[in-house]
């Protein structure tokens, strides 16, 4: 909402700087959150008055304007096709600095004297645009009347603009009179009141019908006939500028001007197109209306309908009709001012998308009261603008008066609420400052609301009230007092957090995708062999959809969160030289129309060099042991006791994570074909994983094993096997064979190739042997190795390099 | 030849041989060869006692002058081979060291994570409650029954009529306020939230929040006030003070917006626009109604509540001035923060 402070001083008194008024707005709960200061580029701009106007020979639509403005006069050449003698206007001097109006972006100029047609043009009237006062260039702007010749434009038209961010519930607030009743509280001022003739013309009453309170609490029609229609007076047309509503006719002026006043929409219906008597009532079934812009809308069920005796005539509270608009050539009108139905008034500009100033004021909810005062409001306007006659009194429909309910308000809640003692004075003064009706009895206040604060209902309300407009700076900051309250430790929140930081650590990056994707970037997944772990990809039926998504590219929750990080891999591998991802976070599984599960996983995708590269090293491209290899150590470090990752028969390269016996999911070299379709050009190893599962089989604390103060006996093997058998294989025979010496066995070197015949293999282990009692004699470990040694005979027909080859 | 001499050629035979080798595998079978247990050194020792006396005494003393000059031939190889083959003995100090694999959290989560110690500290419980929400819980039980007009202050995500992606963390005020009642509480609320808006610098269609609710006999707006200055200084600085500002939100009664000194201290520059506040949070005392719907009795128990963006406090703190950055997860972003 844009206000000018030249409008709101008619209403209060004002000393405060405006940038002091706005801070206090502000800090009560009206954002202000933009000043604009109108007057402030007009240096050599005054007050002119246009003395004479002659025609510039051989130019028809230029005039030649000789323009007093005090202290001289001057001639200008000008094509505006408002310009009248006796007009006051804004006369810009050699040097004013105007906006351009034919400039296509805003721009400003410096104005110089010029030759039209030979003639010489000293300066310059200004349209409404070239003052930066809005889009205006239709002719020149004309100024109110009592505007002082020679006066500095700026002491004329100067004005301060606020633009103002009012919270939903301050609806009340959203008018010129309802921030002056905010500022009489926070500023201690009383506001002006304007004193509005009652309504009580000679002639008949108009009568309607309004088919019930379910449609309207209040509903009033006042009769104007004689009326010219024309274009407002300058001040009306300047202020509804400023407040950023054009300006159109006087009618549909004064209607704006008005409810911009007071808060109240207000609607005027061409009288001569009206048949009959005017009846509110519920659309009918099937109804189709045309509106002021030209558009035939369906009418959702219990859109609230004016209508006359044959058809409808308007949207109650959102638009206007076609069919009963005011014209150029309107005499008499109906004007109607009503309280209708918030609920409806909402749900009708939903259904139909139609939001419009009058049913964003309905929706939040009119005062009756305010009904009346806003209608003579406009028809003293009208008066004035239009030459209006008022024929009877107001048609007025209010079945049932609003009653404002009282509410108690204990002294001690303002301090159990806002933890500052107020004396109970100060809480009556506040309140009283508001408009509130207060008795105080004992211990509490007895507080009635106006009718306008229908927001006000409880005691906590009032508790608001009294703390913004004291200020809120006068509240301590105490810490809380009372019982502390138990503080629970939330194991699955330590544990995530406990696998990021290691994962961190092993050099991983963490990101964070939307919850939502589409089904296009699922897609490559669905060839996947779907196991028994977490699927990546799930048919779109099986999906949760969003029945309103910003795009389609956000339209699914999603099922798994690989398809993201590989799109984060993907798009860091064109800069980066690693990508090594992981996320934690949820996915979502459908469960029929209820909320869906959201079960957490755990993804990582890895590509590109397994280390920054350096002249040190020789570069390496990570593969699927550097992934095998975090997985590992995570589930290690989280004291996964049974975990176990098995090569997975069905496909190569891949490993399955089998959690208590379960599968949770793999790890593993991602194929070709998939990468090819993701659009990525270098081997990938990714895994998805069930972070429930492993939640589920996380042991918190390690306990303490003592450790063999004994050195150990380090032996070498090196085994030449078939290359077909696995390394586990090898491994189970060494722990099976090794004595309950072996502490433990490493894989050191495995070698193919020449001078080992194809299809064999070498791996070398190293071995280590260790008492818990006593230092072990080289011979010990001599006797262990060997035993594996013949073990690895026996059972895979390995030989032993160095003992079995010549 | 007697076994001195074997030992000696042996030696040589070994020295000379070592210099050949190119790499750790290579210089492991040479080991294997001449020094291993059963390697050619070893054959040579195992024959001493088939020898006499003195020639036994010169070959032992041959023996160990073979092996210690092998194995000092193995570890200056394997010393030789273990520095790059580009560089010559002398150590260019002036070359990069090497960099180990550093990973990093996401500047949100490290945030998050920022932010929940704080208020873990203040004996607040995390406390995660669902995304995707009834509208029950992320609307009506919050004071906001359909048809409300406030509804507007929040596009909202719809699965189904009941259903939507929760539109902010306070429904969890709800689900935390059920399990725990009777008992006082205090507890942080963090997760993702998602809007039906149009992404812009300053606005993401998902976001983090997270909501402090505190409920109990005694809890104030005082509270509200002492709580939130202790997280800002501790999270953007000792200096920093706090400012309330009346507001408006359903479940919150009275409702403030909550600034904080800008980075500026009051004296005004572009982030503040030139006002010397930044507002970073929007809370209240919770609602009676709210309240009785967690289960607690308005009229004996009261509650302070806040919400706030993650991204937000992320954004101040770093000057980082588009929220786009966050969720396209570039690394030329993440790297910079952790
Ligand atoms: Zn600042």
């Amino acid at each position: 909402m844009r206000v000018p402070v030249s409008w709101l001083r008619e209403y209060i008194e004002l000393d405060q700087p405006v940038t002091q008024l706005a801070h206090l707005l502000t800090i009560a709960g009206l954002e202000v959150t933009g000043i604009e200061d109108t007057g402030s580029g007009w240096d050599r701009v005054f007050v002119g008055m246009v003395e004479r106007i002659e025609r510039v020979p051989e130019a028809d639509r230029l005039v030649l304007a000789t323009v007093n403005y005090g202290a001289d006069s001057l001639t200008v050449v000008t094509g505006a096709p408002n310009i009248a003698e006796g007009q006051k206007v804004a006369l810009a001097l050699e040097g004013a600095v105007l906006v351009d109006a034919y400039a296509d972006t805003p721009r400003k100029r410096k104005l110089k004297a010029t030759k039209i047609k030979g003639i010489r043009s000293e300066g310059m009237v200004c349209s409404a645009r070239e003052l930066g006062l809005g889009s205006e260039h239709e002719g020149i702007l004309v100024l109110d009347g009592e505007a002082t010749v020679g006066a500095p434009l700026a002491a004329a038209l100067g004005d301060h603009i606020l633009t103002f961010d009012l919270p939903n519930n301050l609806a009340y607030a959203n008018s010129v009179v309802g921030l002056a009743r905010e500022i009489a509280a926070i500023t201690g001022v009383v506001r002006k009141e304007r004193s509005v003739p009652a309504l009580a013309a000679p002639g008949a009453t108009t009568t309607a019908t309004v088919d019930g309170k379910h449609l309207a609490a209040r509903y009033l029609l006042q009769r104007l006939d004689n009326l010219v229609i024309r274009p407002s007076s300058p001040y009306i047309q300047q202020r509804l500028q400023a407040s950023g509503v054009r300006a159109i006719n006087n009618v549909v002026d004064v209607t704006n001007y008005a409810m911009l006043e007071y808060g109240q929409p207000l609607h005027g219906f061409d009288r001569d197109t009206i048949e009959g008597d005017v009846a509110v009532r519920a659309s009918h079934t099937g109804e189709v209306f045309e509106t002021l812009d030209h558009q035939r809308r369906p009418m959702p069920p219990g859109t609230i309908m004016i209508a006359d005796a044959t058809r409808a005539i308007g949207i109650g509270g959102i638009m206007g009709g076609l069919n009963s608009e005011v014209t150029e050539g309107t005499t008499s009108i109906l004007l109607e001012s009503a309280t209708f139905d918030p609920i409806r008034i909402r749900r009708s500009a939903r259904a139909m998308s139609l939001r419009t100033e009058a049913s964003a004021r309905f929706e939040r909810g009119m005062d009756p009261e305010l009904a009346p005062v806003a209608l003579a409001r406009a028809v003293e306007l009208l008066v004035q603008e239009a030459d209006a006659v008022p024929v009877g009194t107001p048609y007025d429909w209010y079945p049932e008066p609003t009653r404002q309910r009282a509410i108690e308000l204990p002294y001690a809640e303002v301090k159990r609420l806002l933890g500052v003692e107020v004396p109970p004075e100060e809480m009556e003064h506040i309140l009283r400052s508001l408009e509130f009706d207060v008795v105080s009895r004992e211990d509490r206040l007895l507080v009635t609301p106006p009718s306008f604060r229908q927001d006000v209902t409880l005691a906590a309300d009032l508790v608001e009230e009294i703390g913004r407009i004291r200020g809120y700076d006068e509240i301590p900051a105490t810490l809380p007092s009372g019982a502390l309250p138990v503080q629970r430790s939330d194991e699955a929140a330590l544990l995530e957090r406990r696998a990021r930081e290691w994962l961190v650590a092993a050099g991983l990056r963490e990101v964070i995708n939307y919850d939502l994707i589409s089904v296009a970037a699922l897609e490559p997944y669905r060839a996947l062999p779907a196991g028994e772990g977490p699927a990546l990809w799930q048919p779109v039926d099986q999906l949760v959809k969003v029945r309103n998504p910003l795009t389609a590219e956000r339209e699914y929750l999603r099922p798994s969160l690989l398809p993201g990080v590989l799109q984060n891999l993907r798009d860091n591998l064109r800069h980066q030289e690693a990508v090594w991802l992981f996320e934690l976070d949820r996915v979502f599984v459908r469960q029929g129309d209820g909320l869906p599960l959201e079960p957490k996983r755990l993804a990582m995708a890895l590509a590109g060099l397994r280390r920054p590269s350096s002249p040190h090293l020789a570069d390496g491209e990570t593969n699927l042991y550097d992934l095998k290899g975090v997985v590992d150590g995570l589930l290690a470090a989280l004291r996964v006791h049974t975990y176990a990752l098995v090569a997975d028969n069905e496909r190569p390269a891949s490993l399955g994570v089998e959690i208590a016996g379960r599968c949770a999911g793999f790890a593993s070299a991602l194929h070709a074909d998939l990468l090819a379709s993701l659009d990525i050009d270098r081997p990938v190893v990714a895994a998805e994983l069930d972070w429930e599962l492993i939640l589920g089989a996380a042991t918190r604390a390690t306990t303490f094993a003592a450790y063999s103060r004994y050195p150990a006996v380090r032996q070498d093997v090196a085994i030449l096997t078939r290359d077909s058998v696995p390394a586990a294989a090898v491994e189970q025979v060494i722990a099976r064979y090794g004595g309950r010496n072996l502490r433990g066995w490493r894989l050191r070197e495995v070698y193919r190739g020449a001078p080992l015949p194809e299809g064999m293999k070498s791996l070398l282990y190293g071995l280590e042997f260790q008492s818990d009692d006593r230092t072990l004699t080289e011979a010990e470990g001599t006797k262990g190795r060997r035993a594996i040694e013949r073990g690895l005979r026996e059972q895979l027909g390995a030989d032993i390099r160095g003992s079995d080859q010549p | 030849m007697s076994l001195p001499e074997q030992i000696l050629a042996i030696q040589s035979a070994a020295l000379e041989q070592v210099t050949t080798v190119g790499s750790v595998r290579d210089l492991e079978d040479w080991r294997v060869r001449y020094l291993g247990r059963k390697g050619e050194l070893a054959g040579a020792i195992s024959q001493l006692g088939a020898v006499s006396s003195d020639e036994r005494r010169a070959a032992g003393q041959a023996a160990n002058g073979a092996k210690a000059a092998l194995q000092e031939a193995h570890s200056a190889k394997l010393a030789e081979l273990k520095v790059s083959a580009k560089q010559d003995n002398a150590l260019d100090v002036t070359l990069p060291g090497i960099a180990p694999v550093v990973g990093g959290l996401h500047l949100t989560r490290h945030t998050l994570y920022e932010i929940i110690r704080i208020f873990t500290g203040m004996g607040f419980t995390v406390f995660e409650t669902n995304e995707v929400e009834s509208d029950e819980y992320n609307f009506g039980l919050l004071n906001l029954p359909p048809d409300h007009p406030a509804r507007d202050m929040w596009d909202t995500m719809y699965v189904s009529d009941d259903v939507v992606l929760r539109t902010h963390t306070s429904p969890g005020q709800i689900r935390a306020m059920r399990q725990f009642n009777p008992e006082p509480l205090r507890v942080i609320l963090p997760g993702k939230c998602h809007r039906y808006e149009a992404v812009d610098a300053s606005h993401e269609s998902m976001f983090y929040q997270v909501e402090g609710l505190a409920v109990g006999e005694g809890i104030t707006l005082a509270s509200l006030k002492g709580v939130f200055e202790a997280f800002a200084q501790q999270m953007f600085g000792s200096d920093r003070k706090v400012r309330f500002r009346g507001s408006y939100f359903p479940f919150t009664e009275p409702s403030v917006e909550i600034d904080i000194t800008c980075n500026c201290l009051g004296a005004g520059c572009a982030v503040c626009k030139g006002t010397g506040w930044l507002e970073v949070s929007g809370g209240g005392m919770v609602h009676p109604t709210v309240v009785r719907n967690g289960g607690y009795d308005p009229d004996i128990v009261s509650g302070f509540a806040f919400g706030m963006g993650v991204e937000r406090n992320a954004m101040l703190r770093h000057g980082i001035d588009d929220i786009r950055h966050f969720y396209a997860n570039d690394l030329r972003f993440l790297k910079q923060f952790a």
